[in-house]
């Protein structure tokens, strides 16, 4: 009697998940890792976009405060969304490794 | 990220500024009678038209100061023959500015702004709740 060897390469989980893209039915669904590198890219635009007004504010600039202060809620708020993301991935991966097996 | 109720109010808060400024000049003129250059040319009332910015996209839009243009009013006819300006008669035109419809006009402009920024409050608001979930 022979038993089937484990499989810890799970086709699902594999590569496609550190890179490229899954295909999920016949269209590409990007990676999760991809989709987080592009979100956090976008985080640091909309950083550096309220930074850059901010200080154009500072140094007397022609624009109105209330640009400014848009541009500052945008960056709080995508923060925050950022956050919220990570503390869901976080306990997702945190409810996993406590999986009995 | 779609932060379109914060742009679009965005684009009111600025107008409605631009209306403030408007109306920070009508009444810093309201008795000037000479022109940028020194000409003897009675200052007219400026009055400023929105227009709306449409985003086909999501067909909502924001707004955008269409024009400032010129109050062509008749302008006040004060009788003072010691003034420079006076003309034969001793009538000296000043602009046709009135303090009071300028105050409901910033009344206005000052309203319209504070209902944008709690626009801008409660759509924050209502990601902060998103969040919660």
């Amino acid at each position: 009697m022979s038993i089937n060897p484990v499989q810890f390469t799970l086709p699902a989980f594999e590569a496609p998940l550190l890179k490229g893209s899954i295909s999920h039915g016949e269209k590409d669904v990007p990676s999760f890792s991809s989709s987080l590198t592009k979100a956090m890219n976008n985080l640091r635009d909309v950083h550096n976009k309220s930074n850059a007004l901010i200080e154009e504010y500072a140094a007397g600039g022609s624009i109105d405060v209330s640009e400014v202060m848009v541009a500052m809620q945008k960056t709080s708020m995508a923060t925050e969304l950022a956050l919220q993301i990570r503390n869901r991935i976080v306990e997702g991966y945190q409810d996993i490794t406590k999986m009995q097996i | 990220m779609d932060l379109h109720s914060l742009d679009t109010a965005a684009t009111a808060l600025v107008s409605q500024r631009l209306k403030m400024d408007v109306i920070s000049g009508n009444l810093a003129n309201i008795t000037t009678t000479h022109d940028s250059a020194g000409n003897p040319n009675t200052y007219r009332r400026k009055v400023l038209s929105f227009k709306t910015i449409l985003d086909e996209k999501n067909n909502v839009g924001g707004v955008t100061v269409n024009k400032i243009a010129e109050d062509n009013g008749d302008l006040k006819a004060v009788y003072e023959p010691g003034h420079p300006d006076a003309d034969e008669q001793g009538y000296v035109y000043y602009p046709n500015v009135s303090a009071d419809k300028e105050m409901v006009d910033m009344i206005m402009a000052k309203t319209a702004y504070e209902a944008n920024v709690k626009a801008i409050q409660v759509f924050k608001g209502m990601f902060n709740a998103a969040l919660e979930i």
